[in-house]
């Protein structure tokens, strides 16, 4: 991709052997740029401090303040910038928190170059991958827990409350977008704007607590 | 006894016991003599004569007699009683001789009453034996009775029933009254109530009878009776002649009395007659009579001669005699006065001690049911304060049993939540652990799939390639197997719903990267069970299982999976490919006998068919496993 200007990618992760993969795997790939590399939270903390990538790589389990922390912080300085999580599994409970606390996606570590490739370029554009797995707890999160308590679900476009019920019953993108007659790509906006509200209704909470209702 | 009635107008109390029984012996003695061989001979009108069957009863009735003889009155009593025990009730006539013995010992001893009652049982007896010497006796005996208690009045009539049944002829084993005696007391007793010619009529029967008799000492009391009456009557020379008899029939007697007493009437009769100085040398006479024979005279006769002596000085005009025989007679008086005062006094003394007696003994018993009315209520109360305190011992110690248990119950229960929560934590550690060490261990692998895929980027060389692809191919794999563990022991997983959710996502997942076409079937509603961590990773890998040998090895386009639920879960697997080899319906392949072996450890239900290709229906419950299935997971809600 020439046209585009180059999707600049910081990187966080412990791991040696899967950095420097990463790194070398950007650094030959047209389009998108090695902004940072670090391999804790606090570092990159400290060094994106009033600079921001586009895409943040951020590895769940990192020695000292986890990721979700780093994401949280983070988030709210690059405003602009997608965090997605790169982890082992995306069954934990963890991805859901680095959902809420501002990620937009995550990738497994089980992935290939290419899918992380891919993955980068459609978080950058507005898409984001959910497991079933996640989905059922979005959903969840969504359940109004108690009655009068405005959820997330009111939120969600007809559409999106659609895909995300599919999801939860473990449909693939390919049969989703079969059923609802849209493209994955499609599906996977539907999805990027899930996460987004999930923020928003995150942060409610958030400023809720701090303010008392 | 007799004797003495005959005797004397006087009552025979007033006689000393010695004279009583004195008397008594002198008529026995007289009667033994004349009255026993009179007997002889003489035919008899009442009932047959009986002389005691058992010569011991002889003996025992002779030896009453004795007794009665020589005053011993107690010990006649005495031997009376025990031989009234001794014989039968029908042997009623010595009954009755004892009987009447009886009455006249105790009416010597003042015990009228008794004597009275045991004079009716005679009278019963004399007339049961239809014998009536005997009731006259009785007759006899009552009237004495009743003069002497003052009843003068039935006193005559007795002994005029007693002469009225006097039979004709008469015979007696042993002494009873005989004619003269009444007539004699008759007489007596008419004199006294100034009856002067029945009383002369009858005791000059007396006499007669007397001087029939031959009793010397009934002869000398009848005239001597006479001689009274002449006194009364003022025949002063009948009198004279009355006494003088009396007293000549004394001389060969022992009667001393009796001559005592002619001599005062002697002396009585010359002072009617004025012819004082023979009246006093009379009296004289009597004195020293009185004085030589003073052992055999009762102080009552004593009493009597000083006393008549006393107004015959008095008339004579003796002063000085006279004061010294009132003196006498006074002394004598209180002397018997005192005796029996004092007789009296002893007896009251007596009474007062047996009252005393009984009261000491009244009272100690009062006393004693006192204290045994204490120590009743001290045991009582003894008692009740042992049975209050072992009560309120039982209740402390059931009150403190209860708490105990209770303690120990809340005890109980406290560790088994501790022990819970030990599980649980040891649970959520071994989660955690094994977590921590996949993320690692699956980093590490991510790390090698990583660079091996890299590396096939840019590798040329085809076996170069292979040898990375493989690398790449078997960490993604290990990567794999490990998040499937790691899924089927989270808890968050456990519901029915996840499993189905998870192995659907895996089944489409596995037939879009093996490219046949896949029918999932699996409608709600699930069950809101927990499974345990077995059940999700047997049931999720059985499937996984069955998928993997329809791609090796059915060849087959259309693989369908249906899961359901109700009481159990059940899960069917079919697809349209080859079936099963020969002999395999049992599931002889390895990967058959694996989901077998799974669904087995369940408690499961396995069915394998092979018909136009391979349906594996398999199905486990989920009745028992229920709620309890995941301890953590009940933590963690």
């Amino acid at each position: 991709m020439g046209t585009a200007p180059s999707i600049k990618v910081s990187i966080v992760e412990d791991n040696k052997v899967i950095r420097e993969t990463l790194r070398s795997l950007f650094i030959f790939e047209e389009g998108i740029e090695v902004f940072t590399v670090h391999s804790n939270a606090e570092d990159a903390q400290l060094r994106l401090d009033g600079v921001c990538p586009d895409v943040i790589l951020m590895d769940i389990n990192l020695p000292g303040a986890s990721g979700i922390d780093c994401v949280r912080s983070l988030s709210q300085r690059c405003s602009g910038t997608q965090f997605l999580m790169y982890t082992v599994h995306d069954d934990d409970h963890r991805v859901f928190e680095a959902l809420k606390a501002g990620a937009n996606g995550y990738i497994l570590k089980s992935s290939t170059p290419d899918e992380i490739l891919t993955a980068i370029r459609e978080i950058n554009e507005g898409g984001s991958p959910m497991s079933a797995h996640v989905a059922r707890r979005v959903v969840a999160h969504l359940r109004p827990q108690r009655n009068g308590t405005i959820g997330l679900q009111d939120g969600l476009s007809e559409r999106e409350q659609q895909v995300l019920a599919l999801l939860a019953e473990g449909l693939l993108y390919k049969e989703i977008g079969e059923r609802l007659g849209i493209s994955t790509g499609t599906i996977k906006q539907h999805i990027h704007r899930i996460y987004e509200k999930l923020h928003v209704q995150n942060r409610t909470e958030a400023v809720n607590r701090y303010f008392g209702r | 006894m007799l004797v003495r009635q005959t005797l004397s107008w006087r009552s025979p109390l007033s006689y000393s016991k010695v004279e009583r029984y004195a008397l008594a012996l002198c008529a026995l003695f007289y009667f033994g003599i004349f009255a026993l061989p009179a007997q002889d001979g003489v035919s008899t009108n009442t009932a047959q004569e009986q002389q005691l069957v058992d010569p011991l009863h002889n003996a025992q009735m002779a030896a009453i007699l004795h007794q009665m003889d020589i005053f011993n009155g107690d010990s006649a009593t005495v031997l009376i009683g025990s031989l009234l025990s001794a014989i039968e009730e029908d042997e009623i006539e010595i009954r009755y001789y004892l009987l009447s013995y009886r009455a006249e010992v105790l009416y010597y001893e003042g015990l009228f009453n008794e004597a009275m009652r045991d004079l009716d049982r005679a009278e019963q007896m004399a007339f049961q034996l239809d014998d009536s010497l005997k009731i006259a006796n009785v007759y006899n005996l009552k009237g004495l009775l009743h003069e002497n208690i003052q009843n003068g009045d039935l006193a005559i009539p007795y002994l005029k029933k007693a002469l009225h049944w006097f039979p004709v002829r008469s015979r007696t084993s042993w002494p009873l009254s005989e004619l003269h005696h009444i007539h004699g007391n008759l007489g007596t007793y008419l004199t006294r109530s100034l009856n002067s010619d029945s009383a002369e009529y009858h005791l000059r029967r007396s006499l007669a009878l007397a001087t029939l008799a031959g009793q010397g000492r009934a002869i000398a009391v009848a005239n001597w009776s006479l001689g009274e009456l002449d006194l009364e009557l003022q025949n002063t020379d009948s009198a004279l002649t009355h006494f003088a008899r009396a007293f000549k029939g004394t001389l060969d007697s022992k009667d001393q009395d009796v001559a005592l007493d002619a001599l005062v009437g002697k002396a009585k009769a010359l002072i009617l007659l004025r012819r004082m100085e023979e009246a006093e040398r009379t009296l004289a006479i009597a004195e020293q009579h009185l004085s030589i024979h003073m052992n055999e005279i009762g102080a009552a006769t004593r009493r009597n001669f000083a006393r008549d002596a006393s107004r015959a000085y008095e008339d004579m005009g003796d002063v000085k005699n006279a004061l010294s025989q009132t003196h006498v007679w006074r002394n004598l008086d209180s002397t018997i006065a005192a005796r029996n005062t004092h007789q009296a006094l002893a007896t009251q003394a007596d009474l007062l001690q047996t009252d005393n007696e009984l009261l000491n003994e009244r009272n100690e018993r009062e006393r004693v049911a006192e204290v045994l009315r204490i120590e009743r209520y001290r045991r009582n109360m003894w008692l009740i304060g042992g049975a209050l305190i072992l009560f309120v011992f039982t209740m402390i110690f059931y009150v403190n049993a209860l708490r105990h248990r209770n303690k120990r119950k809340l005890a109980e229960s406290e560790i088994l939540r501790v022990q819970q929560a030990g599980l649980i934590h040891e649970l959520q550690l071994r989660e955690e652990i094994g977590r921590e060490l996949h993320d690692d261990i699956g980093v590490g692998l991510s790390g090698i799939k990583l660079r091996s895929e890299m590396a096939l980027r840019v590798e040329q060389d085809s076996d170069k390639r292979a040898q990375l692809s493989k690398l790449a191919v078997s960490a993604g794999d290990l990567i794999g197997n490990m998040r499937q563990i790691i899924w089927s022991m989270n808890p968050d997983q456990e519901k029915v719903e996840d499993l189905v959710v998870y192995t659907c996502n895996y089944a489409r997942t596995y037939a879009l990267e093996n490219s046949y076409e896949l029918e999932v079937v699996a409608n709600g509603p699930w069950p809101e069970r927990s499974l345990t961590s077995e059940q999700r990773r047997n049931v999720f890998l059985s499937v996984k299982e069955a998928l993997h040998n329809v791609v090796k090895h059915a060849n087959a386009s259309k693989v369908s999976l249906h899961i359901s639920s109700h009481s159990d879960l059940s899960v069917e697997i079919t697809d349209n490919g080859n079936g099963l080899p020969e002999g395999a319906d049992m599931g002889e392949g390895n990967g058959l006998r694996n989901i077998r072996k799974r669904i087995l450890s369940l408690q499961g239900r396995i069915e394998i068919r092979s018909q136009n290709g391979t349906r594996i229906r398999f199905s486990i419950p989920l009745a028992n496993i229920g709620n309890e299935g995941s301890i953590v997971g009940a933590a963690r809600t």
